[in-house]
C-alpha cells in the first residue's frame, strides 16, 4: 500500500469520524429534548413558587429570585432551609409553608420577630392561597400557586 | 429543563455514557490525524506523540474528576471543549510546530484549572461576594497592561496587549472577560427589581431612565472605548460591549435597550473609521478585497481561498496549503480548518460551539430562579458565542476582520485557560448546586 | 427572574449567526471552486504548477532535447540539453511562460487530463512525453552553418510536412531564462521573436517563383531574349538588381529567374497584368500565411489573412517584385518549396510525431488529417523544379549545389529599408515522392550565395538524415 493511499484512507477515516461526532451530538441533542419534553409529566408534582419581593416605594417589585413551593417548605436564615433568607431579622427557624388536607398553611415557628401574612403579624397557623404576601424580617414572598 | 443533567438511568451505569462516547471520539479523531501528519513529515516525532498522550491524560483525568465532583453535571461540555482543543492542538502542531510543545503545557495548565474550579467550594458565591475586589484587580490589570504591555512577536507598531514575566506572557484581557460577566451579573441581578420595575408594576414598557442602567451602560462603553484607543484591541472592545448589553437585555427585557445598544456601535463604529486608521482599513477591506488582493487585503483573500482550496471534504491533514494565510494559527485557524478538513470540519466545528452556547443558554434558564447564577451562565455562554461568531464571520467576510481567537482552537494560552474556566463554571452551574 | 423569553431569543440570533457563517463557509467551499481559485494571485496555482513534472521532449530519433527533473529539495527543474533547438522547443519558466513547442504542446507536457483519483490521491501532476518532428542533427548542422548570423532557416518533410528543422536566431539560452529575463526583453535583436514563423519579411526576389508561375500558366514563353535584362529596376525608395553581379546583357526570362533579375520581371508583371498576378498570388496562399498553432502568441483569429485586394494597379510592380505592402515569414516560403517538389500540392507543416503518456514506454503516434492545398498543377509545378534546378546548376544560388544530391533553389535579394535580406527557398529529392524544402533567410546580408550555400548544407544534412530510415 502506497504512502498517498493510507493518506487517502486517514482522510477518509477523519472524514467519517467527523460525521459520526455530528452524529452524535444530534443524537444527543435529540434524546435530550425528548426526555425533557416527557419529562415534565413524570416530574414531581409542581404545586407553584414563592416569588421573592422588596418593598420598594411602597411597591412590590420582584428581586429575580423565585423558589419553588415544596409540599412542605421551610424559611429561615439557617442555610438547611429550603428558602434560605439573608436577614438579619429573621431567626434561624422562622416559619414555614405545608400543605394539609389540600389548603397551604402558613406557621410561624417561634421566630423572634414574627411572621406576616399580607402585612399582617400572624400568631396562629393561617390558610394562605395565591397571591398572599408571606413576610419574613424585610423580604417579602409573593405564593404564585400552578392553576 | 431538568434534562440539563444527565439522566440517572441505566445509561449510568454502563461504562459509555454520553462524555466517554464523545471523548473516544474525539481521541481516534486526533489519533487518526496525527498519524496522517507523521506520514506526511515521513516521521513520528516524540513529542508529538507525548501532545497525544497528554491530551489523553487530561480527558482522562478531567472525566474522573468531573464524575466523583459534579455526578449531576452536563455530559456535553466537558467532551466538546476537550475535542475542540486537542484539534486546536493538532493544528497547532500541523501550522507551527514550535509553538505545539507551549500550547500543549498550556492545555494541562487549562484543564488543572477547570478541575479546580470543578472541585473548589462554591466558586460561583466567591465570584459573587467578591466582586469589587475581582473588579478592581480587572482594572488594574487593565490598567497594567496599557502601561506595561507588551507584544510576545517583538513588533513595535503590533498591539501591546500581553504582561509577560520572562518568557511567559498572558493577556490580562482575557481574564477580564470572566471578571466582566461575573461583576455584570452580579451587579444585574442585584437591580433587577429596578430594572423590571416597570413592567412589574404593568407600567408602561419604557426605559427606565435612571443612573442604574445607563452608568454601568456609560462605563462599560467608556471602558470599550479605552481599549480600542489604547490597546487598538477593536476585537475585545467589540466583544465587552456586546456581552454586556445582551446581559442588560437579559436582565431588563428591554428590546430599546439592544436596540440603542446597536446604535452605540454603530456611532462608536463611524467615529473609529474615521479616527483610526486600523479600523478604516479594516472596513475599507471588508467592502472590497479583490483589488488589493496582493496588499492590504492578502490576509482576508487567502483565507477566502482556504475555504475554497477546502471543498466539501477538504485537502487532508499536512495536504493544504494554509500557511499561506498569515498567523494562520492564530486569528485565521478557522480557514486552516476548511482547507484541510474542508466544508464538513467547519460545520463539526460550529455545530461544537453552537452546542456549547445552546447548553451554557439552557443552563441560563434552568437557573431561572437565582438572577445571579443565571445571569452567568448566560454572560459565560454569549462571550464564547459571540467572540466566536466574530472571527468566525470576520475569516469568512461576512462582517469585517476583528482579531479575536477562536476559542479552545486558536494558539494561546490566555484564551485557553479563559475558555476552560468557563467550561468549568458552566459545569458548575449545570450541576447546580451551590 | 424572568428572562427565558430574552434567552431565548438570544439562542435564537445565535444560532442565526452561525447559520449564517455556515452558509458563508459553504458558498465558498462550493462556488469559490470556480471562482477565486482559478484567480492568478492563487499562491496555491503557483505551487500546483511548480510541482508538475512536465513530460520529456524528444526529437524524431529519440534524442532527449528537454526534460524536467526533481532536485534533492523537492523542486522540479527543466533542462534543456541543446541549445541549438532553443527557437524551436522554445522555453518553460515559472514566472515567465512558456514559448514555442512548450507552448504549443503545454496541456499535453503538463498531463492536464488527469484522471480523478489521482486528483483525489494528491499524486503529483506528470505530464505526458512528447516526440517531436524535429531532427537534432539537422538543427545541429542549421545551428552550425548559420553561425551566429541574425536570420532563420526552415526546414520541411514532403510529402508529409513535418518540420525537420527550425532555427531563429538570435536566440536564447531557456535553461537561465529567469535571470536573462530582462537583459532578453530589451536585447536589440529580439531574441524571443521567432523569425522563422513570425517575421513578415519582404519577399523581394522569392516572389519570383511566383512570377514563373504565372508565366507559365498563362502561356508566356521563358526564352524570348530580353534587353538589358540586368539593369537596375528603380522603385520609389530602392532601387533593384540582380542577386549577383552581372555585366550589362541580354537574358532569357529563364535565365533572368536564375539569376533573380528583376528587370525581365517587371516587364513580366506588366504583361500579365494585375488580375493574373494576384489569382496565382491567391492560389499560393500568400495571403494566408501557414502557421505552427500555438508556438507563437497570436494576436487575434483572422488577423493573418491579408485583406483583398492584394494588388492594385498602382502597387502592381511593387508587389511583383516583392518590394510592396505584400510580407512573407520563412516558412511560407518553405511550405511553398514544397508545393513545387510535391507536384504542386503545399502539405501542412506540422511538429507532434508522438506522445507518450507517464510511467508508459509506448510512444503513441498523433494521427490527424492534415490535406494538402493544391498551389499548382503537376505539370506547372515541375516546370518549376526544372527552373530551380537550374539556378542551382546555372545561377545564382550555384552555392547550394551538393554533389549527387538533386538539389533545386532560388536565391535572392529583399530589400526593406536601408537594409537587404537575402533568401534562398529550395528543396532536394531523395526517393520516390520523398523529398525536403528549406527556407534560409538572413537579415543584413546582400550575399544571396551565402544564403544558398547554408541552404545547401542543410539540404544535405536533411538529406543524409532522412536517406538513413
Amino acid at each position: 500500500m502506497t504512502t498517498e493511499t493510507i493518506l487517502f484512507l486517514l482522510r477518509v477515516g477523519s472524514g467519517i469520524i467527523l460525521m459520526l461526532v455530528l452524529l452524535a451530538l444530534f443524537i444527543i441533542l435529540w434524546r435530550d429534548y425528548r426526555s425533557a419534553v416527557t419529562g415534565v409529566e413524570a416530574n414531581r408534582r409542581i404545586y407553584g413558587q414563592l416569588i421573592e419581593l422588596k418593598e420598594i416605594d411602597g411597591r412590590y417589585l420582584e428581586t429575580g429570585t423565585t423558589y419553588p413551593l415544596l409540599s412542605l417548605t421551610s424559611l429561615g436564615r439557617s442555610p438547611t432551609n429550603a428558602i434560605p433568607i439573608h436577614d438579619t431579622f429573621a431567626s434561624g427557624e422562622h416559619a414555614m409553608v405545608a400543605l394539609r388536607n389540600g389548603h397551604w398553611w402558613l406557621e410561624d415557628r417561634q421566630s423572634r420577630n414574627g411572621t406576616t401574612l399580607n402585612e399582617v403579624m400572624i400568631h396562629r397557623p393561617a390558610i394562605i392561597t395565591d397571591g398572599d404576601i408571606i413576610g419574613v424580617g424585610n423580604t417579602r414572598y409573593r405564593m404564585e400557586l400552578e392553576q | 429543563m431538568t434534562a440539563i443533567t444527565a439522566p440517572e438511568t441505566n445509561e449510568k451505569k454502563s461504562f459509555l455514557n454520553v462524555e466517554r462516547i464523545l471523548l473516544l471520539l474525539a481521541g481516534v479523531f486526533l489519533l487518526v490525524n496525527f498519524f496522517a501528519l507523521a506520514f506526511i513529515r515521513s516521521g513520528f516525532g516524540i513529542t508529538d506523540a507525548l501532545q497525544l498522550v497528554v491530551w489523553v491524560v487530561c480527558a482522562a483525568a478531567g472525566q474522573w474528576w468531573l464524575e466523583r465532583r459534579l455526578p449531576r453535571r452536563d455530559m456535553l461540555l466537558f467532551p466538546i471543549a476537550m475535542f475542540l482543543s486537542g484539534w486546536g492542538l493538532l493544528l497547532i502542531n500541523r501550522l507551527t510546530q514550535p509553538f505545539a510543545d507551549r500550547q500543549t503545557v498550556w492545555l494541562v495548565i487549562s484543564v488543572g484549572v477547570m478541575m479546580l474550579v470543578a472541585g473548589f467550594p462554591h466558586p460561583l458565591r466567591w465570584l459573587r461576594n467578591y466582586r469589587y475586589i475581582l473588579l478592581m484587580i480587572g482594572l488594574v490589570l487593565l490598567v497594567g497592561t496599557i502601561i506595561l504591555g507588551r507584544n510576545p512577536s517583538g513588533f513595535a507598531d503590533a498591539p501591546q496587549l500581553w504582561l509577560g514575566i520572562g518568557s511567559v506572557f498572558f493577556q490580562p484581557s482575557e481574564a477580564l472577560k470572566i471578571i466582566l460577566v461575573a461583576f455584570l451579573a452580579s451587579y444585574l441581578a442585584e437591580q433587577y427589581p429596578a430594572l423590571r420595575a416597570e413592567e412589574m408594576s404593568g407600567g408602561r414598557r419604557f426605559l427606565n431612565v435612571s443612573p442604574r442602567i445607563y452608568g454601568p451602560i456609560l462605563l462599560m462603553w467608556g471602558m470599550s472605548v479605552v481599549i480600542l484607543v489604547w490597546q487598538r484591541d477593536l476585537g475585545t472592545a467589540i466583544l465587552f460591549f456586546i456581552v454586556f448589553l445582551v446581559l442588560l437585555y437579559v436582565a431588563s427585557g428591554s428590546t430599546f435597550i439592544l436596540a440603542s445598544g446597536a446604535a452605540l456601535i454603530l456611532i462608536a463604529g463611524v467615529v473609529a473609521y474615521k479616527l483610526f486608521a486600523v479600523v478604516e482599513l479594516r472596513v475599507d477591506i471588508w467592502l472590497n478585497p479583490w483589488p488589493e488582493a496582493d496588499g492590504r487585503a492578502f490576509q482576508i483573500v487567502q483565507s477566502l481561498l482556504a475555504f475554497a482550496a477546502g471543498g466539501i471534504f477538504g485537502q487532508g491533514i499536512g495536504q493544504g496549503s494554509p500557511g499561506y494565510i498569515p498567523v494562520t494559527h492564530s486569528d485565521f485557524i478557522f480557514a486552516a480548518i476548511a482547507e484541510e478538513w474542508g466544508l464538513l470540519g467547519i460545520i463539526v466545528v460550529i455545530t461544537c460551539i453552537a452546542v456549547i452556547v445552546t447548553r451554557g443558554l439552557r443552563i441560563a434558564i434552568s437557573q431561572r430562579p437565582q438572577s445571579f447564577l443565571s445571569l452567568l451562565a448566560a454572560g459565560l455562554s454569549m462571550l464564547i458565542a459571540v467572540q466566536s461568531l466574530m472571527i468566525m464571520a470576520g475569516v469568512l467576510k461576512v462582517i469585517p476582520l476583528t482579531g479575536v481567537t477562536l476559542p479552545f482552537l486558536s494558539y494561546g494560552g490566555s484564551s485557553l485557560l479563559i475558555s476552560f474556566i468557563i467550561i468549568g463554571l458552566l459545569l458548575r452551574l449545570s450541576a447546580s448546586e451551590d | 427572574m424572568r428572562s427565558t423569553r430574552e434567552i431565548n431569543r438570544l439562542l435564537l440570533g445565535v444560532l442565526a449567526g452561525f447559520a449564517i457563517v455556515a452558509l458563508a463557509a459553504a458558498y465558498w467551499a462550493i462556488f469559490g471552486i470556480d471562482t477565486i481559485l482559478t484567480r492568478e494571485d492563487n499562491p496555491r496555482l503557483f505551487e500546483a504548477e511548480a510541482a508538475i513534472l512536465r513530460g520529456d521532449i524528444v526529437d524524431r530519433a529519440d534524442h532527449l532535447l528537454a526534460t524536467s527533473t526533481i532536485g534533492e529539495d523537492g523542486s522540479v527543474s527543466r533542462n534543456y540539453e541543446y541549445p541549438e533547438t532553443s527557437s524551436a522547443l522554445g522555453y518553460y519558466s515559472l514566472r515567465y511562460g512558456t514559448g514555442g513547442a512548450e507552448a504549443a504542446y503545454n496541456s499535453i507536457l503538463r498531463g492536464d487530463n488527469r484522471d480523478f483519483t489521482t486528483q483525489l490521491l494528491h499524486r503529483p501532476q506528470v505530464g505526458t512525453d512528447i516526440k517531436l518532428t524535429l531532427d537534432l542533427g539537422i538543427q545541429q548542422q542549421i545551428a552550425q552553418a548559420l553561425n551566429g548570423r541574425v536570420g532563420a532557416v526552415v526546414v520541411m518533410g514532403v510529402p508529409n510536412g513535418e518540420i525537420l528543422g527550425l532555427v531563429s536566431l538570435p536566440t536564447y539560452n531557456p535553461n537561465t531564462l529567469d535571470a536573462d529575463w530582462e537583459m532578453l526583453i530589451e536585447a536589440p535583436g529580439k531574441p524571443f521573436f521567432n523569425r522563422a514563423l513570425q517575421a513578415n519579411y519582404q519577399p523581394g526576389g522569392t516572389l519570383q517563383t511566383l512570377l514563373m508561375a504565372a508565366a507559365l500558366l498563362n502561356r508566356q514563353p521563358l526564352e524570348t531574349v530580353i534587353e538589358n535584362a540586368t539593369d537596375t529596376v528603380q522603385l520609389a525608395n530602392v532601387d533593384v538588381s540582380c542577386a549577383v553581379r552581372l555585366p550589362e546583357m541580354a537574358l532569357t526570362l529563364r535565365d533572368a529567374y536564375a539569376f533573380a533579375c528583376p528587370k525581365p520581371f517587371e516587364e513580366l508583371a506588366e504583361t500579365l497584368d494585375r488580375e493574373k498576378i494576384q489569382d496565382t498570388f491567391v492560389t499560393f496562399q500568400l495571403n494566408r500565411p501557414p502557421s505552427l498553432e500555438g508556438f507563437v502568441p497570436q494576436p487575434a483569429t483572422g488577423a493573418s489573412v491579408t485583406s483583398f485586394p492584394l494588388i492594385t494597379t498602382d502597387n502592381l510592380v511593387e508587389n511583383a517584385l516583392g518590394q510592396g505592402n505584400l510580407t512573407v515569414t520563412p516558412l511560407q516560403m518553405a511550405v511553398m518549396a514544397a508545393a513545387i517538389i510535391n507536384d504542386g500540392n503545399a502539405p501542412q507543416p506540422y511538429t507532434l510525431a508522438a506522445t507518450r503518456a507517464a510511467e508508459s514506454d509506448a510512444w503513441i503516434p498523433v494521427e490527424a488529417i492534415r490535406p494538402t492545398i493544391p498551389y499548382a498543377n503537376a505539370n506547372t509545378a515541375r516546370q518549376l523544379q526544372d527552373l530551380m534546378r537550374s539556378a542551382v546548376a546555372n545561377g545564382a544560388a550555384f552555392n547550394a549545389a551538393r554533389p549527387n544530391i538533386d538539389i533545386g533553389g532560388h536565391a535572392t535579394i529583399a530589400y526593406s529599408g536601408d537594409e537587404t535580406q537575402a533568401w534562398f527557398v529550395g528543396f532536394a529529392t531523395i526517393a520516390g515522392r520523398q523529398a525536403i524544402s528549406v527556407a534560409v533567410v538572413l537579415e543584413n546580408s546582400n550575399d544571396p550565395g551565402l544564403a544558398a550555400d547554408i541552404g545547401g548544407t542543410v539540404l544535405a544534412a536533411a538529406h543524409e538524415a532522412l536517406r538513413q530510415n
